[in-house]
């Protein structure tokens, strides 16, 4: 096992039960480096296509990173990776806080999660332990009241607490995984995937801090980065939050407003991070918000979260439900037409308390408002409800009802895409979504690279996927570190932009596979530049990785996602932006921008040829697979969308002797979806201490990995490193 | 020559507090943008306006020009 790591991944089937921990080789470590192409591992490898989302067969990967739990800033993050019930694609999400670093401190690099549970459980791990609990007491509980209950079931303040709200157990299609009570894994909707798993959290608590290789090079790192912040260009973000760029984002025309109408929003100061700061964040009353209305994540010298507060008035809210990103602030706000923070930090905690993406959440309402506003929704549709721009209380008791799946929130909780699906009467005209997700609140239209990374991206619209246009202009030293040195006139969507795109989408699906944070790390503007982070993911391992090497690790996820999809069927014929995006916005400095249809076609097959895939089908090519080492995705020398499927249970169903899912169809297909009959069970009394199943079950050894090779022969999506990365089968529950 | 300017988002902390980022500065004639930004203390990277114009840092002044600088990482450029 490298340096960094715990060595260890738990592997849970909610269906029997049954645990056991897989210990990996090393060059497994190497290959994927963590998170999400670590996630995707077990994805490839055991999922069938055509899997139902919220069914039992949907794999859930949570992994932390390479340099998760050691001193340094941004370190602390994980990837969440499954199927997406929001998309039908690779579903991807990354997050913070404190949880990441617990979970290594605990012993584990990752937790691979199958199948699904009777009945609702939680999962408790201390320092190499781990058992399922049952959690009937806390189902339908908002994530505050879980996390106490836990804290004090546990009898200890310290464990963290991995959880879905309400919106999880809904399955609202864009419900997020939540730690703290206030950070998410927020996008693609990976919380109704757990919640279909009736896994309602993850708790964990441990003490053994990862070894490092070079503890007086990271040492030396850390405290460069602590003593920089200050004066480094995140300095603001740390301050102000990510809310920091209302201002400028106004400025240029590019801050989403009335649902993607205009880039601009005539109250923006309203909203803005100085506003927050000044008037809501807790210790704004007496100047010390620095005290306490910053939070940050496990050993995190920049401090960027919120913690704001409403003390009195219909949006009353209290301070641990954060507060809002400039994201939240956006999609409450200025695409909905509405300047009243306080009701944006309320729809914003409503999010943290039900466990829901507040872009997908704020950006669907966005959607509703427009289509009421042009009478393609009316009251007959709504219940009643007057839906327009601006209408604050609207919006947050909208927000509420989407968490509960009541009424209209019914429909809203299948997210816009499928929303219009089921209204029709062209209501996809107002749509902001590619491959089915939302559009975060930058806007392609005003950085045009974008256009291409929000269609191409396989999990759908992703302002965190690539560096945006202007960093190429404004930070030229850095960009030349990953071979980009010809910056190109803003507006321009040339071959070189495409590059750039592609070259920046590359460095931050590694950044999301090391699993660090993007604002500490990155190509720009970021506290430390891609140098660094591969001195640091040295210093750590003690391995001798370079910035190429480390671009590879970033294609190779990309190209796994792509392969995903592939198999789902999924190519290139949902690269497509909406139709709203070819349309001229209004006002600002961005007045009459669109984009333009056939200079973004030409620019996606430029991208096609530049990441040597398929032109046709959008698919990564068999050469390029092998190329990256993922020949094991290639089958009789075909793409992996031709890859055929085994009838009948996935491999690691039939390893673990799993039953077949009692659940086979998307539960929430209409607009009245019932609640999932779980629910109920949450007035039961509550078995709380018992274990429902104790880690000595995993402990028993595993069938040989040749066994587990031949068996791999039946399933079309093979694995030649099987033998290699192969679950050694350990006594489970050994104390580290 | 005389120049108003306003220091957008966390650049505001260059000034006292109840300036909230909003000021004036008496510049010597032939100044440009960087001669007003070492002035201000600014080392972050930067996106700058003159007259709702964006500009370089060689830009010129003139008397009685509005200057808005924003953080690079917070967009600000059109
Ligand atoms: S910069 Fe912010 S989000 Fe990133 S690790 Fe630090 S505190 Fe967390």
């Amino acid at each position: 096992m490298p340096y960094g790591y715990t060595g260890k991944i738990l592997h849970v089937d909610l269906t029997s039960g049954k645990m056991h921990v897989e210990q990996p080789q090393p060059d497994f470590y190497r290959r994927y480096m963590g998170g999400s192409a670590m996630g995707l591992h077990y994805l490839l490898r055991d999922m069938r296509a055509g899997t139902d989302p919220l069914g039992a067969d949907n794999v859930l990967a949570l992994f932390n990173g390479l340099l998760t739990g050691t001193a340094i800033s941004g370190q602390s993050r994980m990837t969440a990776v499954a199927k997406s019930p929001l998309t039908g694609c690779i579903g991807d999400s990354q997050g913070g806080g404190f949880f990441p670093a617990e979970l290594k401190f605990a012993g584990f690099d990752g937790i691979v999660l199958r199948g699904q549970s009777p009945r609702p459980v939680y999962l408790w791990i201390k320092d190499g332990e781990f058992e399922l609990r049952d959690a009937a007491h806390l189902w339908g509980r908002i994530t505050g009241d879980v996390e106490d209950a836990l804290h004090a079931e546990l009898d200890d303040n310290r464990v963290e607490v991995l959880q879905i709200g309400p919106a999880g157990e809904n399955l609202v299609r864009y419900a997020a995984i939540m730690s703290m009570s206030n950070r998410a894994n927020g996008r693609t909707g990976l919380g109704a995937v757990m919640g279909a798993k009736k896994l309602k959290a993850i708790a964990v608590r441990g003490t053994h801090k990862p070894a490092v290789a070079d503890k007086a090079s990271l040492m030396e790192l850390t405290k460069w980065g602590a003593k920089t912040v200050p004066t480094s260009d995140v300095a603001g973000l740390g301050k102000y939050g990510t809310a920091e760029v209302v201002a400028g984002q106004h400025r240029a025309g590019g801050l989403p407003t009335r649902n993607f109408s205009s880039g601009s929003f005539d109250d923006w100061e309203k909203i803005d991070g100085t506003t927050l700061y000044d008037t809501r964040l807790k210790g704004a009353e007496n100047g010390q918000q620095d005290r306490f209305g910053r939070d940050t994540c496990y050993s995190c010298a920049v401090r960027c979260k919120r913690v704001s507060e409403v003390a009195e008035g219909p949006y009353k809210t209290e301070h641990r439900y954060g507060g809002p990103e400039y994201e939240t602030l956006a999609t409450f706000g200025s695409y909905c037409a509405i300047d009243d923070l306080d009701a944006i930090i309320r729809a914003n905690a409503l999010c943290n308390m039900y466990g829901m993406d507040t872009i997908s959440c704020g950006a669907t309402i966005a959607w509703a408002m427009e289509c009421f506003e042009k009478g393609r929704i009316g009251v007959e549709d709504t219940g009643g409800l007057t839906i327009r721009y601006g209408d604050a209380a609207m919006m947050v008791k909208l927000t509420e009802m989407i968490g509960k799946r009541e009424g209209f929130g019914a429909l809203l909780a299948e997210g816009s895409a499928r929303a219009a699906a089921i209204v029709g009467r062209g209501t996809d005209e107002y749509l902001i979504t590619s491959k089915g997700q939302e559009a975060p609140a930058h806007m392609p239209q005003v950085k045009r690279s974008l256009a291409l990374v929000y269609a191409a991206n396989p999990f759908g619209a992703d302002h965190q996927s690539s560096e945006h246009d202007p960093s190429y202009t404004d930070y030229p030293q850095r960009m030349a570190q990953i071979g980009l040195d010809k910056p190109q006139e803003k507006l321009a969507l040339n071959e070189e932009i495409v590059r750039y795109a592609m070259v920046t989408q590359h460095l931050y699906s590694a950044l999301d596979s090391i699993n660090v944070c993007q604002f500490v790390f990155g190509p720009a503007w970021q506290l430390y530049d891609t140098e660094q982070l591969v001195q640091a993911a040295n210093a750590v391992t003690g391995w001798d990785i370079t910035v190429p090497e480390l671009m590879e690790v970033g294609e190779r996820r990309l190209n796994m996602m792509r392969a995903f999809n592939a198999r789902e069927g999924i190519g290139r014929e949902s690269d497509t932006l909406p139709k709203k995006f070819m349309k001229p916005l209004a006002g600002g400095k961005s007045d009459g921008y669109m984009i333009d249809s056939n200079q973004f076609e030409d620019a996606l097959n430029t991208y096609y040829r530049l990441c040597e895939w398929d032109a046709v089908t959008g698919n990564p090519t068999p050469a390029k697979l092998n190329s990256l080492g993922l020949g094991w995705l290639v089958v009789d020398g075909k793409q992996p969308a031709r890859v055929k499927v085994a009838a009948g249970r996935s491999a690691a169903a039939k390893k673990t002797g799993a039953k077949k899912p009692a659940i086979k169809q998307p539960i929430a297909k209409k607009v009245a979806a019932k609640k999932p009959a779980a629910k109920k069970r949450a007035v039961k009394k509550p078995v709380a201490k018992k274990p429902i199943a104790k880690a000595k079950s995993a402990a028993k050894p595993k069938p040989a990995a040749r066994k587990r090779a031949a068996k791999a022969k039946a399933v079309a999506t093979r694995r030649p490193a099987a033998k290699k990365t192969a679950a050694k089968s350990k006594p489970a529950a050994r104390k580290r | 020559m005389r120049v108003e300017f306003r220091l957008y988002g966390g650049l505001r902390d260059l000034l006292p507090a109840e300036a909230r980022g909003r000021g004036e500065l008496e510049l010597v004639t032939g100044a440009a943008v960087a001669d007003l930004l070492a002035q201000l203390g600014v080392q972050r990277t930067v996106v700058v306006a003159c007259n709702d114009e964006d500009v370089p840092a060689t830009h010129a002044l003139q008397d009685g020009d509005k200057i808005a600088v924003f953080s690079a990482v917070s967009g600000g450029r059109i």
